[in-house]
Parts: C-alpha cells; structure tokens; sequence
C-alpha cells in the first residue's frame, strides 16, 4: 500500500515536534545541573520549583492553645480549665468555633466597649482563654477564614477570647496591654451557645478562687488558685531523644537540613561526644549534642524581609514538620503549643519557645525549653530541639492511693524557698520578715496548675536505670513566667525552680 | 458583823478566782496566730457557693463552724436586720442554727490555710466561727465573721450605652478607608 506524500509530510513534522520538546527539556535540564552545580545523582524532582512538594506542616490552631482557660459560674467562683484543647477549639461547640460563627455572620458588628463593660460580663457566667502574648487580630480573623471587620484597626492585637451568658449575642475581645476591650455583636444568640456554656458549668466543679480572696488581705492577686482538687496523675519514665543516637542517625537528621550530597559541608566530631555539621564558612551550623539536643543556627540573609506573626509561626511549624516533627518522636504521643513569643534578635523577627503535652496535660522540664525557635522573614535561623519520647508509666507508681495536696499549703509550706528565687538576692543583710516574704511571692503569682515535671540528674534518685524519671507537679509561674517553681502534686514537696531572663 | 464581813469577802474572792481560771469560750479573746482570710468581715457574697479560708500562723488545732443567723428559731435574720442589730449592738439577740461543723483541723507548721467550700446556701446572714483547741480539747480561742448571701445577681449586661449600629459601621467604614 502505497503512503500519501501528505500522510508522510505529516509524520515528519510530527517526529520534529516531539524532537524539539525533548530538546526544550534537556536544556532546561542541562541548564539546572549546570547553575545549581549538582550531580546528576542528586537530582531530584521535587527541585524542581515547579515540582514544589508541599510540606505536610502541623495545623496553627493545634499549636495556639490559650496560656489559661476557666469558666465563672458568676460571682467570684471559677473552674480552672487544664486540658485546654477539646475546649478551646474540639469537634463540635469549642471557643474558637463560635469565635468563627460570629465573624462569619454577615449581620455582625464589631464596637470597642468599656473596660466597666467588660468587667460586668466577666463576672458573670462564661468562658474565658487568655494567651500570655498578643495575638494580631486580622491574623486570627484570617485564621478563622475571614477578613477583619469594619472599623476595627490592623494594628491591633488581643489576648483574651470570651463569651459570656452576660451578653449572650456578643463575642468579647481584650488586649490587657492596651486597655482595650471590643464585642463582636450579633442580632441574637448563636445557636447551641446558652446549652453549651450550661453543660459546661455543670460538668467542671473543681473550685478555684482568686488568690486574693484564698490567702486574704493584704494580697489581690487575681490569678486562680484550686481548691480541693482531684486528679489521678502517675509517676512516668522517659527517654531523652537523640542521647543514645549512633551517628547514622545523626547524619540522616542532618540531610534534612544540609541535603543529601553534604556539599561543602564539614562534619567534626569533638571529643565530648558532640557532632557538629558546619556549611561554608559556618553561615549554617548544625550541632549535635551528646545529650541529645540539637541546635542549627543560619546566618541572616541580607535579603530576609519583614514577615508577620502569623506567617512566621507558619514557617516556623513547617520547619518542624520538616525536620523529624513530632510525630517521630517514639511511645506516647506528645503534642506541642505554643508557649510564649519574645522579639528576636533582629527587627521585625520573632523567637517561638513551645511547650510539650501529655494527655492535654504540660511537661515541663527545668534545664531548658523543650523546643525553640527565631524566625526572620521566611528564613529560621535558629532551631534548638531537646525533646523526651517514650513515656511509660513507672514500675513504682501508685498514685491512686495518695490525695493531692492543696495548691495554697504548697505555696504555704514552700513560700520561702520560691522567695529567694524571685529576689535572686541570697545575700540580703537582714532575715526578710516571713510575713514579707510571703506577700511578696503570692502577689507575684501569675499562673497556677498543675501537669508534669521531667527530673534532671540532681533530682532523680541515685538508682540509675537508663531511664529519667516524670513526676506529677504543682508548677506556680510568678512575674509572667520569669520564675517556675515545681512541687511534687500528691507529697507539696519542693521539687526545683528555673529563672528565665528574656 | 465580822462573820458577816468574812463570808462577803470569801464570796467576792470566789467570784474573782472562777473568772481568772475559767476557760470558758465566753471571755475567750481571738488567736494572733489565726485569721479568718475568707469571707471577708462584713462582706455581701451575690453567690450561693461560700468559701471559708482560714490563715494559721502556728502549729495549732482549729475548729471551723458555719451557722445561719435566726430571728426566731424558725425565722432566719434578714440583711437589713442583721445590719441594723449591728448598729444598735444588739447582735447577741439573734440565735444561731448550725449549716456546716468540720472536724478539728490540726497543723504542725507555722504557716497553713484550712480551707472548705460551702455549696447551695440560701440567701440569709451566717456566722464563720473558728475556735482554736487546747490539749484537752476544747477551745480556748475563738473567732468569729459574719457575711450577707445574696440571691446570684440577674445576668444581662448592658451595651445601649454604645453607638447604635449603623453610626459605628459607618465610622468603620471610614477607618477602614484611611487604614
């Protein structure tokens, strides 16, 4: 059968087209191997910027949990609220959530009210979250999947979230910093809002009180205290990440950060213990600490810009996720929140310190925070990971048995040990009266609860076991988190104190 | 006459020597070292929840009590009636029916704080009173408070005060246009 010079004409033309795509692409190709100066062994196609592998990063609303959450059954008695999470933003009716139905309807109406105003409502029955920083506003409409409302400023920050059976149609605002308090006011009530607050106030009876009104005159502290509490916590183990690690593992955590070639990048071994991978002329630095803890500095680009809040807490939650994250970390799961914010060291930059959970419930440990972050523009440049995996309940626990002590007589029994911690001033020429003594640390109190405390080697019994020991804690934060003292929960004994500076 | 004179003054020293040595709680003053931090003296509680908090600054023993004040033995004193009984100094009219005992709280430091929540009082006046134990149990010091329960306040807030909707968006509006 014999081919159409037209049929043939077209097949040709058809051979040259697929030639010329294939030589677009090679030099597409040739031309990344040749900038970017790798190794056709190296390639991968997620290098490619338009094969950008999206980040599977932690969700922000998992990480933003309040610094304290409680209901006012009205006049004076609260419930402090410790497992914060299913409250603050669970399935179904949560703080956050109505804080999304109120700036999603249409009909709502953002005013600044009085501080007089807002005194009233939190007096009466309603829930109430208060984060430690200032949480820009437009970013947390964002967050709730909308733009901020008319009249209110783009400056503006808050750090308590209320609603209260007070004014059931209306969300309340504050930023203490500034004195300033706003509603978000709706036409009526949301539904389900009344029936939830009820259920709530009927359902967390363990009481807590002001300071103030526990301890009496001369102290006004209104930070809350519980009394009477019942809480079945148990005495656990854990393992510190990394300690044992072999240094296989310790390369494969370093390819996250330095890729999986090592260009130009030197790796010491120091005679501690410590591996230390260094990039360039040390404008990236990995270090790897025997006991664990893992540190990466970056050198600040001349070209980093300014970013907000919110999209630095997002790059600095896809950093996690991108090297080892969380839910690498071995046994029970431990979640992360974010604990507090602190300016970085460059202008416009921002240092996220987070704390680590168990059970919704806070570890803590003395010598350090568990994971911290600077973040400058797009760019982190600092990271420092010492996190425990592997809780186990101990072999000797048995804490059904015991009754928690009182939060007021810890604080009665332990007032003088925290007071020299506070004043850091152990050489004071006369015995302070214990009466001053005492005034001084309940009027400095800022936080009260209780959760779970890693021991460090001097605290731990000498019984050596390859495993660090967890005990259940009162931990009292005094002048906005700078000191920490830490208490056994059932014995009130005192277990340690850590002094920030930031 | 001189018999007469002898019995006078041996009654007279009786009546002097069963004052200096009765223990009794009648004459008994308040413990220095025990003070009652919560309800505060005088105090209105809009609440039917009241929390009794009481500060020992010794090792001792304390017993806590709670008692409603009564006009008669059926009829609680109302708030305007303890108040002016207060006034006029007439409070030691008024009887008392027992709410709350607690067993002795004993401490052996020299700072503690014995504290209990009452729940589901009624509106009406009540007595806080603590008395200190000695070794044979009974008391030999003794404090008391009173405070005024109350009905829990109405709930609504009122936010008429602010600008009528349609001025605040407007002003908004405005903002939102020189932001």
């Amino acid at each position: 059968m014999n081919t159409s010079p037209h049929s043939k004409r077209n097949t040709i033309e058809f051979i040259k087209s697929i030639l010329l795509v294939v030589l677009c692409l090679s030099t597409i190709l040739l031309l990344y191997f040749f900038w970017t100066d790798k190794r056709f062994e190296d390639f991968s196609l997620d290098d490619l910027p338009f094969m950008d592998a999206e980040e599977e990063s932690m969700e922000m609303l998992d990480v933003l949990l309040p610094t304290k959450m409680w209901i006012c059954h009205g006049e004076g008695t609260y419930t402090g609220i410790e497992h914060k999470k299913p409250v603050w933003n669970g399935q179904g009716n949560s703080l956050f959530g109505y804080f999304v139905k109120f700036m999603s309807n249409s009909n709502m109406i953002f005013e600044e009210i009085t501080k007089e105003q807002y005194a009233s409502i939190m007096e009466k029955l309603c829930l109430c979250g208060e984060f430690e920083y200032g949480l820009p506003f437009e970013g947390l409409c964002a967050l709730a999947g909308s733009e901020k409302p008319a009249g209110s400023d783009s400056s503006m920050s808050i750090n308590q979230l209320v609603i209260s059976m007070g004014s059931p149609e209306s969300f309340f605002l504050a930023d203490e910093n500034s004195d300033k308090y706003y509603r978000l006011a709706l036409q009526e009530q949301p539904q389900g809002l009344e029936q939830w607050l009820t259920q709530l106030d009927s359902t967390m009876t363990n009481p807590y009180f002001e300071v103030g009104t526990v301890v009496g005159s001369p102290i006004e502290n209104k930070t809350l205290m519980p009394i009477a509490l019942e809480a079945e916590l148990r005495e656990m183990t854990c393992t510190k990440e990394f300690a044992d690690a072999g240094g296989e593992e310790i390369q494969e955590l370093a390819k996250s950060f330095f890729g999986d070639s090592f260009d130009f990048v030197r790796k010491i071994d120091e005679a501690n213990g410590t591996k230390v991978y260094m990039y360039g002329y040390g404008e990236k630095i990995l270090i790897a600490g025997k006991d664990g803890t893992i540190e990466y500095k970056e050198d600040i680009s001349a070209t980093s810009e300014k970013a907000g809040f919110f999209i630095s807490l997002e790059r600095a939650l896809k950093f996690i996720s991108a090297h080892e994250g969380i839910e690498a970390l071995k046994g029970h799961v431990t979640d992360i929140f974010l604990k507090s914010v602190t300016k970085g060291a460059r202008n416009g930059s921002y240092h996220f310190y987070f704390g680590t959970m168990i059970d919704g419930l806070e570890v803590s440990y003395m010598e350090s925070s568990p994971l911290e972050l600077e973040v400058c523009g797009q760019q982190v440049t600092y990271y420092r990971r010492a996190l425990f995996e592997d809780f186990q309940e101990a072999s000797r626990s048995r804490t059904s048995e015991k009754e928690v002590s009182e939060a007021v007589n810890v604080l009665a029994k332990n007032y003088d040990k925290i007071y020299i911690h506070l004043t850091q001033n152990p050489d004071i020429e006369e015995p302070v009266a214990a009466q001053t003594a005492f005034i001084r640390v309940a009027n400095s109190i800022d936080k009260i609860s209780y959760g779970y405390l890693i021991l460090n080697q001097k605290q731990q019994n000498s019984k050596k076991t390859g495993k660090t020991a967890v005990e259940p804690v009162w931990m009292i934060s005094l002048e906005n988190g700078r000191v920490n003292a830490y208490f056994g929960l059932y014995s009130a004994d005192y277990l340690g104190c850590s002094v920030t500076e930031r | 006459m001189q018999m007469k004179h002898r019995s006078r003054y041996f009654v007279i020293l009786a009546l002097i020597l069963s004052l200096l040595l009765s223990t009794s709680a009648v004459f008994a003053a308040a413990n220095p070292n025990v003070t009652i931090a919560s309800p505060v003296s005088g105090s209105t509680v809009s609440s039917s929840s009241l929390l009794v908090s009481v500060k020992v600054t010794a090792p001792t023993t304390i017993k806590v009590g709670v008692a409603k004040l009564m006009k008669t033995a059926d009829t609680p004193a109302t708030a305007a009636e303890y108040e002016k009984a207060v006034k006029e100094g007439t409070l030691s009219s008024f009887t008392t029916a027992s709410v709350f005992q607690d067993e002795p709280f004993k401490t052996k430091n020299n700072l503690s704080f014995y504290t209990k929540k009452l729940e589901n009082m009624s509106p009406g006046v009540y007595r806080v009173k603590v008395e200190t134990l000695g070794s044979a149990g009974t008391a030999v010091y003794s404090s008391s408070r009173y405070v005024i329960m109350k009905s829990e306040a109405s709930a609504a807030v009122d936010f008429s005060s602010t600008q009528p909707g349609a001025v605040q968006f407007l002003q908004g509006l405005l903002k939102s246009i020189f932001n």
